[in-house]
């Protein structure tokens, strides 16, 4: 193929020009022809997308309007600020108004913006920097309360607030929201405040463990129902970003998972993504953990390849090629130890109260194989269970990863109902390979649908219900799948 | 004289760009990639008017090896997610770029989200339409000197205009993931390019129009495209 600019296509160039004047004419009607089109099209953008609402500067000179997109913004940006999104006004060209300070910021969507912030990165619930207001400023609604929200639409269950799944309505914006902070509508007219933990939303492993429910430990328990949710993939795209770690995407997830109230949650590993032998492991993870304390039930995590090295084929551990890597280290400490696990491979079973069915969570850490935990993983999937999900970070087609083949060669010798995996960045069942992909959770999306997380729950069939929610509305994205305790679907 | 033709021969293109692309919004960019469909830019910010970004200059040593771990591109402005070509929503798979300068040179930093990873590309051979390619145009604004950077999975690069007397770009790739084998999971490709300010015809202070544009195929999906552009200043 030539280039655009060689020298071969100097001969046509010289046949442009002949017929320039003509070309010259034709194109300026042309693009005054464009010109309209555009801008009618433009309006008709608009009125499509700037049903949200632009950051409101009120007496005090600003409103924390929150956003979970750019399109919640009018002609504002939807900017990370004060540990969330909100909207806020450019000000590349323009000063902001008094009171406020232009800073550079980054946007949902990871885009470097200048827009109009308070100095003090403070925003309430009630839309207020300065906090302070009355219950009755309180803008959410909660799912019992009627409301403006219309996301649930037509299909699927929805609350009176017209939201999905316990979503509050920001009546502000029309928008089904995750719970607000906890606290920040209480004794509001209808209230009823969703089940957050009042704690600090710094580093909160060894917290969870003292709230979690009933006699439900790390190593398992009795619970009521299975019902559990799946989380994965939450990491910047860029090594070592710690900067444009998706705090603001994780937290609204991980509200998201608290709404719908789950005791326990899977998560299918890549926390960060930092370099092995450098310094912002800790921080990412403790970025993630500050998003993830939003939900108070237990967490169980996965290894992924960015806790080793960030290489797929990465192996860890004082077996491994790389050993232990500050990723590697890292994700032991904070992670696993406040569990009480001293490997990244464990096994959680949970059985119903009457005993009527038992199931087996088994965590591979497929990157830091070795034949210890393949004796490990052999005798523990031998365990008989009703239910059997494998959770490893790398599914199936993820081939290169060291532990990936040796533990399918066990897992196949057992009966399994679903591995639970991550590793691509979107959601997806693969009946074939029987897997869920759950990696969607802030991590660059790969596949086509948007960030979110998946909700489990045992039907009185027998039957494991999937629904793949997208954080942003609450909806499902997909129909949900159902499979039976073999691992075949059904209706 | 060679440059003087190169600019009739781009204000040519521009013309037959416009009339062959018909009411295709916006009118820009002009410069149309060689191995892809012509770019169509995202749609602009609704009501927003086009704000430019500043690609700061950077004193940090970098080494072009695909890895962007050094400070310099933290320090880079961030295009955020490409846009989905067809629904001007944030586009999937995910594409960004960050865009920084020594002085000298423009920095580049491109990060492509990508399930399979393709690419046949040889230096000098036609590029295959499969390949995983970043397309980069650079326009200086009030001007019609542009430029364009092809960079593909496998670190092929292509410019046009191309030309053998200048020193060039030079990029690096880094890849998690396996090329061309589709029966594995791939996660990711990252390209590296520092690209001399003479060949985007710049220098400090000046505004570029960066269009960047990838197209991907994920496993049981559709191709689909992302595009980002901005106005670009050069700080």
């Amino acid at each position: 193929m030539v280039s655009t600019f060689s020298p071969s296509h100097r001969s046509i160039a010289a046949r442009l020009r002949r017929f320039g004047l003509v070309l010259l004419v034709g194109s300026l009607t042309l693009l005054a022809a464009c010109s309209q089109d555009e801008a009618a099209s433009a309006a008709a953008i608009d009125s499509g997308e700037s049903a949200g609402t632009d950051a409101v500067l009120t007496g005090t000179g600003w409103t924390c309007v929150p956003c979970v997109q750019r399109a919640d913004c009018g002609t504002s940006w939807c900017v990370q600020f004060a540990a969330d999104t909100y909207c806020a006004v450019d000000c590349t060209n323009s000063p902001c108004a008094d009171g406020l300070t232009c800073k550079l910021l980054i946007t949902e969507s990871g885009e470097s913006v200048k827009a109009c912030v308070p100095a003090v990165e403070v925003c309430s619930a009630t839309g207020d920097p300065a906090d302070a207001s009355g219950p009755n400023t309180c803008p959410y609604d909660p799912p019992g309360t009627a409301s403006c929200c219309t996301s649930c639409g037509a299909s699927g269950t929805c609350d009176p607030n017209g939201c999905f799944n316990g979503w509050f309505c920001n009546r502000s914006a029309c928008k089904c929201v995750a719970a607000p902070p906890a606290g920040a509508c209480a004794g509001a007219d209808g209230f009823s405040a969703p089940d957050i933990a009042d704690q600090d939303e710094g580093p909160a492993d060894i917290q969870m463990l003292d709230i979690a429910p009933g006699a439900l430990g790390p190593a398992g328990g009795e619970v009521p129902e299975l019902y559990f949710a799946i989380v994965g993939d939450t990491r910047p795209a860029l090594i070592e970003d710690t900067a444009a770690y998706p705090s603001a995407i994780a937290k609204k997830i991980w509200q998201g998972v608290q709404g719908a109230a789950p005791p326990f949650t899977v998560t299918t590993g890549d926390y960060m993504f930092a370099t092995a032998w450098g310094s912002q492991a800790a921080p990412q993870l403790d970025l993630y953990l500050a998003a993830a304390a939003q939900y108070t039930g237990l967490r169980l995590p996965a290894l992924g390849n960015h806790e080793c090295t960030g290489s797929t084929t990465s192996n860890c551990g004082s077996n491994g090629k790389d050993g232990l890597t500050k990723n590697y280290t890292a994700y032991l400490t904070k992670m696993l130890e406040p569990l009480g696990f001293d490997h990244p491979w464990y096994a959680f079973h949970v059985h119903a109260p009457d005993n009527s069915w038992t199931a087996k969570f088994v965590f591979v850490a497929a990157n830091a194989w070795d034949t210890e935990q393949a004796t490990w993983l052999d005798s523990e999937m031998a365990v008989p269970t009703t239910y059997t999900f494998v959770v490893r970070h790398e599914p199936v087609a993820a081939n290169t990863a060291p532990g990936v083949k040796p533990s399918e060669a066990i897992i196949k010798k057992y009966p399994v109902t679903l591995r639970l995996v991550g590793h691509t960045h979107t959601y997806a069942y693969k009946p074939d390979t029987r897997e869920v992909v759950v990696g969607n959770g802030g991590a660059p999306l790969s596949g086509n649908v948007n960030y979110g997380y998946v909700l489990v729950k045992r039907r009185p069939d027998g039957a494991i219900e999937f629904h793949a929610i997208d954080y942003s509305t609450g909806n499902d994205f997909t129909p949900s799948f159902a499979i039976k305790a073999d691992g075949s679907p059904t209706p | 004289m060679a440059r003087q033709h190169r600019k009739r021969l781009f204000t040519s293109l521009l013309v037959v760009g416009a009339l062959a692309s018909g009411c295709r919004r916006p009118p820009k960019p002009t410069l149309a990639p060689v191995t892809q469909p012509a770019l169509v830019a995202p749609r602009a910010p609704a009501a927003l008017p086009e704000l430019p970004l500043f690609a700061p200059r950077v004193l940090a040593p970098l080494a072009v090896d695909g890895e962007l771990a050094e400070t310099v591109w933290r320090d880079a402005a961030h295009s955020g997610g490409f846009a989905d070509e067809k629904t001007g929503k944030l586009g999937v798979p995910h594409s960004e770029l960050r865009i920084a300068n020594d002085g000298q040179r423009v920095l580049l930093g491109l990060y492509a989200a990508d399930e399979d990873i393709v690419a046949y590309a040889t230096k000098g051979a036609p590029f295959d339409a499969r390949d995983d390619t970043f397309v980069v145009q650079f326009e200086r604004v009030g001007t019609n000197a542009g430029y364009q950077l092809e960079v593909t999975a496998n670190g092929t690069v292509r410019e046009s205009p191309a030309d053998p007397k200048a020193v060039g770009a030079v990029c690096a790739v880094e890849m998690d993931g396996t090329l061309n084998a589709p029966a594995d999971d791939d996660e990711e490709w990252v390209a590296e390019c520092i690209v001399p300010f003479a060949s985007v015809h710049a220098s400090i202070g000046d505004t570029l129009l960066v269009t960047a544009r990838r197209c991907d195929t994920p496993k049981g999906a559709t191709r689909r495209c992302g595009t980002w552009q901005r106005r670009v200043q050069l700080q």
